[in-house]
């Protein structure tokens, strides 16, 4: 090969190494993410919640859990039709609702403190169709996802023992409901 | 005839072994690039003495090499305006955090809702020891007369605030979770004002 070749050769390497870097990049969130989803709908199937007592060391699912919240969790589907997910709100302490894009971007959440009344309700859809749900669903927060699949992931804490009963009751409470099918 | 199709042959068959060799040098490259620069991210990493949070965890505009990062260290993490996640992976010195080692974690309260100080093993999971214990948070920890605290890692039982780091021969790391830090935190995560590592004693 003369010194010409072996340049557009180092061009070649070079250029399929750059894309092949982005394309890595690309899908290592979205590799990782999908196992959790596909876990969790080998469990429970889309739109059901999985709960889980507090992580140990006994704990392999997902990387740095903390051991200080309860963790519930949904795989969401939305392609046939809007989901309600709902949660009765504990009496004390911190509590969030996240919602995770298929590449794990937290897309939504919302804490106890921003959320009013003593159930939060949040409409999880793809089209923007807020006004479709309002009467059905005065109270709801409607939430556009930017893909039809993702994750719940709704977490309480216990900062005591003694909170425990109350946390897992608001654990118990978290649902994934689909509301209508596709029509 | 034979004349004829050896050449051809042989220029395929080298042309195939140059075409494998390209993209084999390729996805080394891409493979470790991708890695290191994972790691050590161009943009988002704020530190504060031995800690370092990136400013896009969590988020929707967070640069590949954020987002990639995130999901293999901190899968689900919230993003900054809920969660500030710092992690530690050396101490003070810039020594990598080692298990068999005794290390004093040093500070004051920290402004947010709540906040823990959780230790890790190399695998990222939490470290399996017979205390069971496997974080402090702001409420159980045991503070001093002027309000400070120090948390004692190490891999054999502590006089109290004793964080197990495990008995095995590897390396560890710790994370601080700021849920609803303070909006100044929020603005600049440097303003935390984050507890020190220094290692203390021998290690075993």
């Amino acid at each position: 090969m003369t010194a010409k070749d072996w340049i557009k050769l180092g061009a070649v390497t070079l250029a399929l190494a750059a894309a092949l870097h982005f394309l890595i990049l690309w899908l290592i969130p979205l590799a990782i993410t999908g196992v959790f989803i596909r876990r969790l709908v080998k469990e429970a199937g889309y739109n059901h919640v999985v709960t889980r007592p507090l992580p140990t060391d006994k704990s392999r699912e997902v990387v740095k859990p903390s051991p200080d919240l309860l963790y519930a969790a949904c795989s969401f589907d939305i392609g046939a039709g809007p989901v309600r997910i709902s949660a009765a709100k504990p009496p004390q302490g911190y509590w969030s609702l996240a919602l995770y894009d298929r590449n794990s971007d937290n897309f939504f959440k919302i804490n106890n403190s921003e959320a009013t009344g003593e159930r939060i309700e949040l409409i999880l859809g793809l089209a923007p169709r807020a006004g479709d749900f309002a009467a059905a669903f005065p109270s709801a927060i409607y939430v556009q996802a930017p893909h039809t699949v993702g994750v719940m992931l709704a977490r309480i804490l216990v900062l005591d023992r003694a909170e425990m009963g109350a946390a897992l009751a608001a654990q118990a409470s978290v649902r994934c409901d689909p509301i209508e099918a596709r029509g | 005839m034979h004349a004829i199709i050896r050449p051809n042959i042989s220029r395929g068959f080298s042309a195939l072994l140059t075409a494998l060799g390209v993209l084999i040098m390729a996805t080394a490259l891409a493979v470790a690039s991708a890695w290191w620069l994972m790691r050590h991210p161009p943009s988002h990493v704020i530190t504060s003495g031995a800690w370092r949070t990136n400013s896009l965890a969590g988020s929707a505009d967070a640069d590949l090499y954020s987002r990639a990062y995130i999901a293999v260290t901190a899968l689900f993490a919230l993003n900054r305006s809920e969660t500030i996640y710092f992690e530690a992976v050396e101490d003070d010195d810039h020594e990598p955090l080692l298990a068999r080692c005794t290390y004093a974690i040093a500070g004051k309260p920290i402004d947010a809702r709540w906040w823990s100080i959780t230790a890790y093993g190399d695998d990222n999971f939490l470290i399996p020891n017979d205390a069971n214990r496997f974080s402090f948070t702001m409420r159980n920890l045991k503070y001093g007369p002027d309000g400070a605290f120090r948390v004692i890692a190490a891999p054999v039982p502590q006089a109290e605030n004793w964080l197990p780091t495990g008995l095995g021969d590897g390396g560890f790391n710790l994370l601080i979770r700021l849920y609803n830090p303070g909006a100044a935190i929020v603005a600049d995560p440097d303003a935390a004002r984050l507890p020190t590592i220094k290692r203390v004693g021998a290690c075993s």
